[in-house]
C-alpha cells in the first residue's frame, strides 16, 4: 500500500488556496451590499451637493469617513457572525428596556428621515421628465407599499437594482471631465476644509449618508441570515472592509465628477444640475440616465429602509414579522412599514427644494448616527458579548476616536443650528 | 399558566432593581437577578437563589434565607449575603438568560422574545411559571414599576419550553441537560411547540392565567378571549372559581359563556 502522505502534501497548498478563495466568494455579499446602500438617493444628492458647493474640498473628509465606515461595518459584521444575532436583538439583550426603546426610537427617526430623502429622490428624478412631484411621489408611495405588502417585490427589486447601474457612469465621467489631477490628489491626502457653518453641516450630512444606522443594522442581520459561522469570519471581514472601501470610492468619484462639472456653483438646486456631471461620459443623455439611476436608487431604498426598520423593531420587541404574513397577523410590522411610507412621502410632498430636503435628511441621520454607534461600540467592546473576538486595545482606541469625532461634529452642528450661531 | 392553583405571581421585570432589605428593613443591596435550577424532568424550575448587587460587586443569597415579594426581597433574621456568585450546573439566571432573549420553536425559526418572566408561589417555594411574549409586557417596562404583579399579556407556560439552545451547535453540551447552554450570547430557549401554535393562546393557558388574576382582570381576560376558547378555559377551573368569575362578567358575556359551557357539557 502506498503512502498517501506525499500526495496530500503535494496538493495541500493549492487546495487550501482554492478552498479559501471559494469560501470568500461564497460569503461575499452582505458587507458589499450594506456599504453600497449608502449610495442611495440621499447619498447621491449629498455627494453631488458636496461637489457643486465645495469642489474637491470634502475629499479628505471622505477619506476619513471611509476609515470610520470600515471600522463600523467590520464591528457590525463581527457582532452578527460571532453572536448570531442582529443589532436590534443584541441591544435588547444587552441593554435595559428603556435604552432599547431609545435606540429603536432613534433608528425609527433616522430611517424615517432616510425614507423622506428617498421619496424626495423620486420627485427630483421625475422632475427631469417634467412630472410634478405631487404626482410622482404618491404614485411611488403606492407602488412601493403595494409591491412589498402584496408580495411581488423581488422582481421589482431586481429592476430597481439594474436602474442604479446608471451611477457606474460617474467614475468614467470623473476621468473624462479631466479634473486637475494635482488638485484632486492634494485634496485627497491633505485637508482643505472651509471654516463655515455650511461646510460643517455638509460634513455631517456626508457622515450621515455614508455611515447610516440602517447600514449597521443591515450588515449584522445580513451575515446572520446568511448563516456565516465564526470560523468563516476571515472571508466576511474581507467582504465588509472591501465593501466599505468600494462604496466610498464610488462616492468620491461622484464628488470629483460633480466638482469638475459644476464645482463652486453653490448648493445643488436640482437633480438636473447634478446630472451635468455625467455629460462628459454620456453627453446629451446625461439627465435621462441620471434620472433613471436616481429613480431606481430611490425606489429600492424607499422599500428596503422602512422594511428594515420594521424588522429591527419587531425583532426587538418580539412581535410577529414577515412580508409573507397577513396584515392582521403582523399588525405592528406592517403598521411601522406603512407609517414610514406615509410619513416619508407626505413630508417629501411639502413645498420646497427636494434636493435640499434630501440633504437635510442626511444631516438628521448624521446627528443620530453617533448615538447608535455608541451602542455598537459598547457591544463590540464587551467580552461577555464577543469573548475573544471583542475589540482589541488598538481597535478599541481607533473605534472610540471614530465614534467620538462623529459625535463631536454632530453635536457642534446641532448646537449651532439650535442657537442660530452661523 | 397551566396551573390552576391559588397563589401570587411575581413579575421579574418588576422585581429587578428593587431593594434587598435586612431583617430590620434597611436596604443592603439591590435585586439583580433570580436564579432557578432547571434539570431534566422539572416542568417548573424552583428558585434557588437571588443575585444581589452590592455597590459594584455581587453576592448570592439562597432562597431559604429570603422572603420574596413583588416590592422587595427581605433577608430572614440572622441571615446574610455571603456567597460569591458562581454559576452551577443546571442554574439559570432569569434576567441574564431568559428575560429579553429569544424563544425559538422546535424547527429553529425565530419566534418571539421573553418580555417578562413570572414566578409562582408553589408549595415548595417560588417556581418559574412562564414567560410573557406580549408586546405590551415590554412597553409597560418603560413606565414606572408597579406595586403589584401586572397581569400577563401573552403568557407561555414554562412546561412548554424544552431547553436552552446555543446559536451554534456545540457538540460538547449534553442534550439531556435543559440548562446546559444557558448564558450563551445569541442562545435561545426552545419551545416544544411549533411556531404556529403561538399565534393564539390555548384554553389551558387562559385557564391558568384566569386562576392567577384578580376578579376584575379575570373578567377582562374572559371577555377578550374568543368565546369558545374562554368557555373551554372556564371548564377547566374549579366550580367555585368558575362561579366567582362568571359573577364578575357583564350580563351579556355571562350568558354567552354559560350557554357555551352548557353546550360543551352536553
Amino acid at each position: 500500500m502506498s503512502d498517501p502522505a506525499p500526495l496530500a502534501m503535494a496538493t495541500k497548498p493549492r487546495r487550501r488556496w482554492v478552498v479559501r478563495l471559494l469560501t470568500i466568494l461564497a460569503i461575499l455579499g452582505p458587507g458589499l451590499i450594506a456599504a453600497n446602500a449608502g449610495n442611495d438617493a440621499g447619498g447621491i444628492l449629498t455627494y453631488a451637493s458636496a461637489g457643486s458647493q465645495f469642489g474637491y474640498r470634502t475629499l479628505f473628509l471622505m477619506v476619513l469617513v471611509t476609515v470610520a465606515l470600515v471600522v463600523v461595518q467590520e464591528m457590525c459584521s463581527r457582532l452578527g457572525v460571532f453572536t448570531g444575532e442582529g443589532l436590534g436583538g443584541l441591544i435588547r439583550e444587552q441593554f435595559s428596556a428603556r435604552s432599547t426603546f431609545l435606540a429603536l426610537s432613534l433608528l425609527l427617526v433616522a430611517n424615517a428621515g432616510l425614507t423622506v430623502s428617498e421619496f424626495a429622490g423620486v420627485g427630483a428624478s421625475m422632475e427631469i421628465f417634467d412630472m410634478s412631484p405631487r404626482i410622482s411621489i404618491p404614485i411611488a408611495a403606492v407602488l412601493v407599499w403595494g409591491l412589498t405588502v402584496l408580495g411581488s417585490y423581488s422582481r421589482a427589486e431586481r429592476l430597481f437594482l439594474i436602474l442604479t447601474l446608471a451611477f457606474l457612469a460617474y467614475p468614467i465621467a470623473a476621468f473624462l471631465a479631466h479634473p486637475g489631477a494635482k488638485e484632486v490628489v492634494s485634496n485627497l491626502v491633505w485637508p482643505h476644509f472651509v471654516r463655515s457653518h455650511a461646510f460643517l453641516v455638509l460634513a455631517v450630512a456626508l457622515i450621515g449618508t455614508t455611515i447610516t444606522p440602517y447600514m449597521q443594522f443591515y450588515a449584522a442581520s445580513a451575515v446572520v441570515d446568511k448563516g456565516i459561522k465564526p470560523a468563516e469570519y476571515g472571508g466576511e471581514r474581507v467582504d465588509a472592509v472591501s465593501g466599505a472601501i468600494w462604496s466610498d470610492i464610488i462616492s468620491i468619484f461622484i464628488i470629483i465628477a460633480t466638482a469638475a462639472a459644476i464645482g463652486g456653483s453653490g448648493p445643488l438646486q436640482s437633480a438636473e444640475q447634478a446630472a451635468e456631471a455625467l455629460k462628459p461620459a454620456v453627453g446629451a443623455a446625461a439627465p435621462q440616465l441620471f434620472a433613471f439611476g436616481l429613480l431606481g436608487a430611490s425606489l429600492l431604498a424607499a422599500s428596503v429602509v422602512p422594511l428594515s426598520t420594521a424588522y429591527a423593531i419587531t425583532d426587538a420587541v418580539g412581535a410577529p414579522r414577515s412580508v409573507s404574513a397577513r396584515l392582521r397577523e403582523a399588525p405592528l410590522f406592517y403598521g411601522l412599514f406603512t407609517l414610514q411610507i406615509v410619513l416619508g412621502a407626505g413630508i417629501a410632498l411639502a413645498p420646497g427644494n427636494l434636493v435640499a430636503l434630501a440633504v437635510n435628511a442626511q444631516v438628521l441621520n448624521g446627528i443620530i448616527t453617533p448615538l447608535l454607534l455608541t451602542y455598537v461600540l459598547i457591544l463590540a467592546n464587551r467580552s461577555s458579548v464577543l469573548g475573544a473576538a471583542r475589540n482589541g486595545p488598538r481597535f478599541k482606541v481607533v473605534a472610540t476616536i471614530c465614534v467620538a469625532t462623529v459625535g463631536i461634529l454632530s453635536f457642534v452642528v446641532l448646537v449651532q443650528t439650535v442657537l442660530g450661531l452661523h | 399558566m397551566r396551573r390552576a392553583l391559588a397563589g401570587e405571581l411575581i413579575s421579574l421585570a418588576n422585581l429587578l432593581g428593587r431593594p434587598l432589605l435586612d431583617d430590620a428593613g434597611t436596604k443592603v443591596a439591590t435585586v439583580d437577578d433570580v436564579v432557578v435550577h432547571w434539570v431534566r424532568g422539572s416542568s417548573y424550575p424552583r428558585v434557588v437563589a437571588v443575585l444581589a448587587r452590592i455597590g459594584k460587586g455581587y453576592g448570592l443569597v439562597g432562597d431559604q434565607d429570603v422572603t420574596i415579594t413583588q416590592r422587595s426581597v427581605r433577608l430572614r433574621t440572622g441571615r446574610q449575603i455571603v456567597a460569591k456568585p458562581v454559576r452551577q450546573k443546571g442554574y439559570v439566571a432569569l434576567a441574564r438568560d431568559v428575560l429579553d432573549h429569544q424563544l425559538v420553536d422546535v424547527a429553529g425559526v425565530q419566534v418571539v422574545r421573553a418580555n417578562d418572566v413570572y414566578l409562582f408561589g408553589g408549595v415548595h417555594g417560588w417556581e418559574l411559571a412562564g414567560v410573557d411574549v406580549g408586546v405590551w409586557a415590554f412597553l409597560r417596562r418603560l413606565g414606572r414599576r408597579r406595586r403589584m404583579c401586572p397581569p400577563p399579556v401573552r403568557a407561555i407556560d414554562w412546561a412548554d419550553l424544552q431547553s436552552f439552545v446555543p446559536r451554534y451547535l456545540d457538540a460538547s453540551l449534553p442534550e439531556s441537560e435543559p440548562a446546559a447552554a444557558a448564558g450563551e450570547v445569541g442562545g435561545a430557549v426552545r419551545l416544544a411547540v411549533p411556531a404556529g401554535d403561538l399565534k393564539k393562546l390555548r384554553a389551558q393557558d387562559i385557564a391558568a392565567i384566569l386562576a392567577e388574576l384578580g376578579r376584575g382582570q379575570q373578567a377582562q381576560v374572559a371577555a377578550l378571549a374568543p368565546a369558545s376558547t374562554a368557555a373551554e378555559a372556564l371548564a377547566q377551573l374549579s366550580p367555585p372559581q368558575r362561579q366567582a368569575l362568571l359573577a364578575e362578567l357583564t350580563e351579556e358575556d355571562r350568558r354567552r359563556l354559560e350557554g357555551l359551557l352548557e353546550d360543551g357539557a352536553t
